[in-house]
């Protein structure tokens, strides 16, 4: 059996209807992990098995490679985006803060900062690393090796790239 | 070769940052808008190499394949204009990174709650938003306006009752 070494109309419509059934079997896992445990714990690796996974082992079967490397870019780009939405930004939280209490009135930056400046900002995303498999402890955190890793990388790239201030 | 030259997307985006953090562009090495136009100038080009390589061929053909070139370019150059603003903004890569560093200059090995002050993180955001035109200030207080980032929050705070998660403070 040969691969499909060219992109064709059904490559692009298979790279398609795998994307979307992925979305929703990524929904679907993670209702009944809610309901039933409370929620994924190790994400990451969750969305990497779906959204990686998957794909590759479909390619066995399918051999379409052009769609598949459409399908795991695609992929990529939503790895990327998920935690950073898990997560919900400081800065969507802000917005939706405001407006949900602006009224006529609006909002003073003293009322923001006193309902949002929470210790819970950093408390957290120590709590979603800790989840992550990327550092342990409790009240004392150490690095874990894969969390060494991958502070190292971003080390690198930031020196390589002169970005020595750090954002927000 | 066709079907694997979108590999090299992000590896053109870093080449292009890194020459930009090395020219009279430095301050734009540190711009999101910047490096979010690297990518997608990136992702532009592999689509008019896609029209100019298949030029000849029929119109599906020609469509089918720059649209491939352009959209699997695309992703993976969003992935590195993620990477970038990960490593700008990110609470968590911040966290890793400062441990990291301790680390290395001393023989530190066990750190407490990290020293990031939340009051300056919202205060950042304010400012930010402002600058976008997300939040507006008249007598020194602030309304939220319409726009991108207003309806980008209200999405995410749909993809939060779709992915229920550990993540996702419940109390937010």
């Amino acid at each position: 059996m040969t691969c499909q070494l060219f992109i064709t109309p059904s490559g692009i419509g298979y790279c398609g209807i795998v994307f979307f059934s992925l979305v929703l079997a990524q929904i679907l896992f993670w209702q009944i992990a809610y309901r039933l445990y409370g929620g994924v714990r190790r994400q990451i690796i969750a969305v990497f098995v779906i959204y990686i996974g998957i794909p590759l082992l479909l390619f066995i079967f399918s051999r379409e490679l052009a769609g598949t490397l459409m399908i795991l870019s695609l992929s990529c780009a939503y790895i990327m985006s998920f935690p950073a939405a898990a997560a919900w930004s400081p800065s969507f939280e802000v917005l939706m803060f405001v407006k949900r209490k602006q009224k006529r009135q609006g909002v003073t930056k003293e009322t923001v900062l006193k309902e949002l400046a929470l210790d819970r900002l950093v408390w957290d995303r120590v709590r979603d690393l800790t989840y992550d498999g990327f550092i342990t402890g409790e009240t004392e955190f150490s690095l874990k090796p894969s969390g060494r890793r991958l502070a190292a990388l971003f080390h690198w790239y930031r020196t390589v790239l002169r970005l020595q201030q750090k954002g927000s | 070769m066709f079907l694997w030259l979108p590999l090299a997307a992000p590896v053109l985006c870093f080449l292009l940052h890194w020459c930009v953090s090395r020219s009279p562009l430095y301050p734009w090495r540190a711009r999101q808008g910047a490096i979010a136009f690297i990518a997608l100038c990136v992702s532009v080009v592999y689509g008019l190499v896609g029209v100019i390589a298949y030029g000849d061929c029929p119109g599906p053909t020609l469509f089918v394949h720059s649209f491939y070139l352009w959209i699997t370019s695309l992703g993976l150059a969003y992935c590195y204009f993620h990477v970038f603003n990960m490593s700008q903004t990110a609470r968590r890569i911040r966290i890793l990174v400062s441990w990291y560093e301790a680390e290395k200059e001393g023989n530190q090995r066990q750190f407490g709650i990290p020293e990031i002050n939340p009051q300056a993180i919202v205060t950042d955001r304010l400012q930010l938003l402002e600058t976008m035109g997300s939040l507006e200030q008249r007598n020194g207080r602030y309304f939220a306006r319409w726009g991108i980032m207003l309806a980008a929050a209200h999405v995410f705070g749909f993809l939060r009752i779709l992915f229920p998660s550990f993540m996702s403070s419940k109390k937010s």
